[in-house]
């Protein structure tokens, strides 16, 4: 069939005739002679649905939808010469299981693509996978120099085994274009929910700099370009195998130093840090100890769960004893019973520095204030600001100003 | 109606007829999926301008082996389950999770399940822009 020959097909299932020029010669001979503004042009028809548009079209389907008779019964299944299977990879780093990395497969022919995060334990699975096609692996983020597949065994039969196909999906990524940020997002968490380098996502919107936003403030409804995938992102991997693979990549971790009413670092108390979505519904999440100098380092939860996360401590205290004389000579000891406290606090939810909701939120991280004055220059929100101003040497007063701001932005980075 | 196997794209040489055979048991089979791609050009025109003919008669087919692993079989649920699949994304039955709850919920039948979800996304889209996504 030569190139330029439409294909033979149902009327039905054709696409309809394009407005190229030789579709309709009279037409296009005519539109391009005497004054254009005599030809009323057809207004161009908006190339997406809106979600009205989506709507009618749905209940006008279903008219459709209400004549048919039938069924497929077990007709939808896949054929017998086809050896379905499945590929299960642990994604590890130096430090352990990297938890929240946006894994892709990809099929060559027919090109197909899905799209699964690592669990908990840095374990992902993709199933119904055709033998005989062949599959790379990409990991959104990380270049395939930093990625190796260490041990790499068979997958046990009863793993293995596969009743329906993969769900492919056709398009080459689920990646939108852009993505618009929410209250409480930065560059590095949509960065981390995309699996794209921060780095690079900030220098494809380094545009918004110029708006006073930066990787650490955006602001809500602020639309963010998402970077397209690089098809060289890829390894070609087996199926019906079970791959681990270690990364040689950076993940962030939460980093929280405890100190005492006096400044004073905790020393190595037993930390219980939980998270919910809310107090009733906290799960632990990490148990340890602090590491002599008060501080704990913890791996992000991931960007799902922190949405609406509400972050617990609690901090047990070690049974301590006191020796000290009493009035009659006698040398007693006073023993303190393990104590623990519990502190809350709802992580990536800051409001611009600009609002004084904003401002109260970077003062309550650095433990200046503690109240609900929320957006109001309250009494304990003014006594912040003069603790604040009295401790980075500014004028003490209980105003927010520029270089107040300026101070802030720099102490809670 | 065609027969799938005259249907040609420019993708022929991606799909061809052995593999679309793999692909379908029946002729009945067949003339469903055929069925159901002109039901989504009339419906969902600008959701499948971008699929050859080889690649939607491939899509439908996926979203049905999704359909059948739900319960759904007879031809008016799985006409409905595409219909939602064009509306909603090809995956909104694995990315939406009010959808994937609600597929899963065992306390209804699969297709009063499906009708429920169908009225629901008509009045989500109904009330604005990205009221049906999670995101």
């Amino acid at each position: 069939m030569p190139k330029t020959e439409r294909p033979k097909i149902h009327p039905a299932l054709a696409t309809p005739a394009s407005n190229q020029p030789g579709d309709d010669i009279e037409r296009h001979f005519f539109a391009n002679c005497g004054p254009h503004e005599a030809w009323n042009e057809p207004e161009p028809e908006p190339e997406t649905d809106t979600d009205e548009d989506l709507a009618e079209a749905l209940e006008s389907a279903d008219e459709d939808v209400r004549k048919l008779h039938g069924s497929t019964a077990s007709t939808p299944t896949e054929c017998s010469n086809k050896h379905l299977t499945a590929l299960e990879a642990t994604l590890t780093d130096e430090k352990g299981p990297l938890a929240g990395l946006t894994v892709l497969l990809h099929r060559a022919e027919p090109p197909g693509v899905i799209e699964a995060k690592t669990d908990d334990v840095g374990f992902v699975r993709f199933a119904g996978l055709d033998e005989g096609d062949k599959h790379q692996l990409q990991i959104r983020g990380v270049p395939p120099s930093a990625w190796s597949i260490g041990k790499k065994a068979a997958l046990p039969d009863d793993r293995a085994e596969c009743s329906h196909a993969a769900k492919w999906s056709l398009s080459k990524s689920k990646r939108p274009k852009t993505h618009v940020a929410q209250q409480g997002e930065s560059i590095w968490s949509i960065a981390q929910y995309y699996g794209i380098d921060a780095d690079e996502l900030w220098k494809a919107n380094e545009a918004l700099e110029k708006d006073d936003r930066s990787m650490h403030v955006l602001f809500p409804d602020d639309e963010i370009t998402l970077p397209e995938d690089d098809d060289d992102d890829r390894q070609d991997v087996p199926v019906g195998k079970e791959l681990q693979i270690e990364c040689d990549v950076e993940l962030p971790r939460l980093q929280f130093v405890f100190k005492d009413q006096e400044g004073k670092a905790l020393e190595t108390e037993a930390v219980v840090v939980s998270g919910g979505a809310s107090a009733a519904e906290l799960q632990p999440w990490f148990e340890g100890n602090l590491d002599g100098s008060g501080k704990i380092e913890v791996p992000m939860p991931k960007y799902d769960e922190r949405a609406s996360m509400l972050v617990a401590f609690d901090l047990k205290f070690p049974e301590t004893s006191t020796t000290y004389e009493d009035v009659d000579g006698l040398e007693m000891e006073h023993v303190h019973q393990p104590s623990s406290a519990q502190l809350l606090f709802k992580p990536g939810h800051l409001d611009p520095l600009s609002t004084v909701s904003g401002v109260q939120g970077r003062l309550a991280n650095l433990g200046y204030y503690s109240g609900d004055e929320r957006g109001e220059l309250g009494p304990l929100t003014k006594r912040a600001l003069r603790d604040f101003r009295h401790d980075h040497e500014l004028e003490p007063m209980a105003t927010i100003d520029d270089e107040m701001r300026s101070s802030l932005d720099a102490e809670s980075k | 109606m065609v027969a799938l196997h005259q249907v040609r794209g420019p993708h022929l040489l991606t799909l061809d007829k052995s593999r679309l055979l793999q692909l379908t048991r029946n002729a009945d089979y067949e003339a469903f999926v055929v069925q159901m791609m002109e039901h989504l050009r009339k419906h969902f025109p600008r959701k499948v301008a971008d699929f050859d003919d080889m690649g939607l008669a491939e899509q439908i087919h996926q979203t049905l082996l999704r359909a059948y692993d739900h319960g759904y079989t007879s031809h008016a649920d799985c006409a409905r389950y595409l219909g939602l699949a064009a509306a909603l994304g090809w995956s909104f039955d694995d990315d939406i999770p009010w959808v994937r709850q609600s597929l899963t919920d065992g306390a209804s039948e699969p297709t009063e399940r499906l009708a429920q979800i169908h009225q629901r996304a008509i009045r989500m889209l109904r009330r604005g822009p990205s009221s049906v996504s999670p995101t």
